[in-house]
């Protein structure tokens, strides 16, 4: 189903696959911790070992099912914000190519949420605005400066397989709205539209 | 003591449209008319060094005369305001450049590619000559965000490369502004994903083996695409022996999808052949990557 929404794509079927295939696309290490990782000198075993997601740099996953489609849209856009200020801070310890494409992509990730919610506002879909509790937005970062520069990349380096995991799971629940829409025809925001 | 000129001429330089009516007014001031005893009867025109032809004047009144030319035709002169003093000494008392052309046509046929590890590159039809100084200037943007112009370099004014890597499956929406001094257009816009316009890195073959078992067949491997893993590929597979010169085919159904190797069938035994292969997105949209080096195998003899 088409909406005319400007320059956002007004089809929720291709722009649901956009932002599942740039979940995809974000989620793979090898866009940027992988980099960071090289270019840190963190890649021996046992340094791996400590570069670990701290609980709370992300919605969980389990959080992240639980949110109603607006709300989970919000979330995402409220975590990009975070992983943007981040990404300018990792600046100079990423290579630029990689900076410069990751940061493209989470604003590219923002501009299609956008435009997800721009098309599900426009469709009285129930299931868009069901009211659930307020997403567990990601906390600031960091609470205590770690106080090491070593201390700092193991955090920076866990904060980076955190984004990949945030966006792996994004991902998976984007993947769930489409096998739901094809289960539910009934919630299908272009019915809603149809409806008028 | 700077040097007040003479005369004054009306418009300052101009930018005249090709095949329009171009009048220029020269006013000569009153203290110069004194000094050299001249009036506007005085005055004679040159574009260059090539006097205009008198037709063309007409004196407006004691200190103004025009000039005018019909229908102009490409010039790019030095339009200039002339006394003769004492009826014998010339003097050029004040000039101008013109300069005639057309206003730019709207551009069409804009395209865009993005070449694999490429930023994207777009390119138009910018119509017919202008003859004047011409910007094109691409713009691009999302729906949440502007980014910068990309200006044309003046030896490429038909293309330009944007300064921003390329993000893929976000509709990004790209249009062209032509502007020059007779007037500015705006060619049509285009709404695309950026995955559509995707010319991959030729594929690299690995390796041509031939198999004792079979002697009509060859299986090859190549390199697998990085896009592989968020695109579906197909392949153009072709292949001729040794000595021919025309190619032939592997039947496209057959490699319709992503994959890193193939084995082409029916083949003589004992004959080398020579293999070359290219990729593009699976749904055709996009651009095939060139062929790849051609690689080269004997089938197995035949027992």
């Amino acid at each position: 189903c088409t909406v005319a929404t400007g320059k956002c794509s007004g089809k929720y079927h291709e722009l649901l696959l956009q932002l599942q295939r740039q979940a995809d696309l974000m989620q793979d290490p090898s866009t940027l911790l992988d980099p960071y990782i090289r270019l840190q000198g963190l890649h021996s075993p046992v340094l791996q070992e400590h570069c670990r997601e701290r609980p709370g740099d992300f919605p969980s996953e389990d959080a992240l099912w639980r949110l109603s489609r607006q709300d989970f849209l919000q979330t995402l856009n409220t975590t990009l914000g975070l992983i943007l200020r981040m990404l300018s801070a990792l600046q100079q310890d990423l290579p630029e190519a990689a900076h410069q494409q990751a940061e493209m992509n989470v604003r590219g990730f923002g501009n299609n949420i956008h435009c997800m919610a721009q098309l599900l506002r426009g469709s009285s879909d129930p299931k868009a605005a069901e009211p659930t509790q307020p997403g567990p937005g990601p906390t600031p970062l960091p609470p205590t400066p770690p106080s090491s520069t070593f201390q700092r990349k193991l955090r920076n380096c866990g904060f980076l397989r955190g984004y990949h995991r945030f966006m792996r799971t994004a991902g998976q629940v984007l993947r769930g709205w489409g096998e739901r829409q094809g289960r539910s025809r009934r919630h299908s925001p272009c019915r809603a539209l149809k409806r008028g | 003591e700077l040097i007040v000129p003479c005369a004054h001429i009306h418009p300052e330089s101009s930018v005249v449209q090709l095949g329009s009516n171009f009048t220029a007014v020269c006013v000569l001031k009153e203290k110069c008319m004194d000094d050299y005893h001249v009036t506007a009867n005085d005055i004679f025109w040159k574009t260059g060094r090539v006097p205009v032809p008198y037709e063309q004047y007409s004196v407006i009144n004691r200190t103004a005369s025009s000039v005018t030319f019909p229908n102009i035709t490409l010039i790019n002169a030095l339009l200039t305001c002339n006394i003769r003093m004492f009826g014998q000494i010339n003097r050029s008392v004040y000039g101008i450049r013109i300069i005639s052309g057309l206003p730019p046509e709207k551009p069409k046929n804009l395209s865009c590619i993005v070449n694999e590890g490429k930023k994207m590159m777009c390119q138009w039809d910018p119509g017919r000559e202008t003859y004047l100084e011409t910007n094109y200037t691409l713009k691009s943007e999302w729906a949440t965000e502007k980014f910068d112009d990309c200006k044309a370099k003046r030896d490429t004014p038909t293309s330009c490369t944007v300064d921003y890597p390329p993000v893929y499956f976000v509709n990004i929406e790209v249009w062209v502004e032509a502007e020059n001094a007779l007037g500015k257009v705006t060619s049509d816009h285009i709404n695309f994903d950026p995955i559509d316009k995707v010319k991959l890195n030729p594929p690299h073959i690995l390796s041509v083996n031939s198999s004792k078992e079979l002697s009509s067949i060859l299986k090859l491997t190549w390199t697998d695409s990085r896009f592989k893993s968020f695109i579906t590929l197909k392949y153009d597979i072709q292949y001729r022996t040794k000595d021919a010169s025309t190619w032939n085919q592997v039947p496209p159904e057959d490699t319709s999808s992503t994959r890193s190797s193939f084995t082409v069938q029916d083949l003589k035994p004992f004959t080398e052949y020579v293999f070359r292969i290219r990729c593009m997105k699976e749904d055709g949209k996009g651009y095939w990557s060139d062929w790849s080096e051609e690689a080269s195998g004997i089938t197995y003899e035949d027992r």
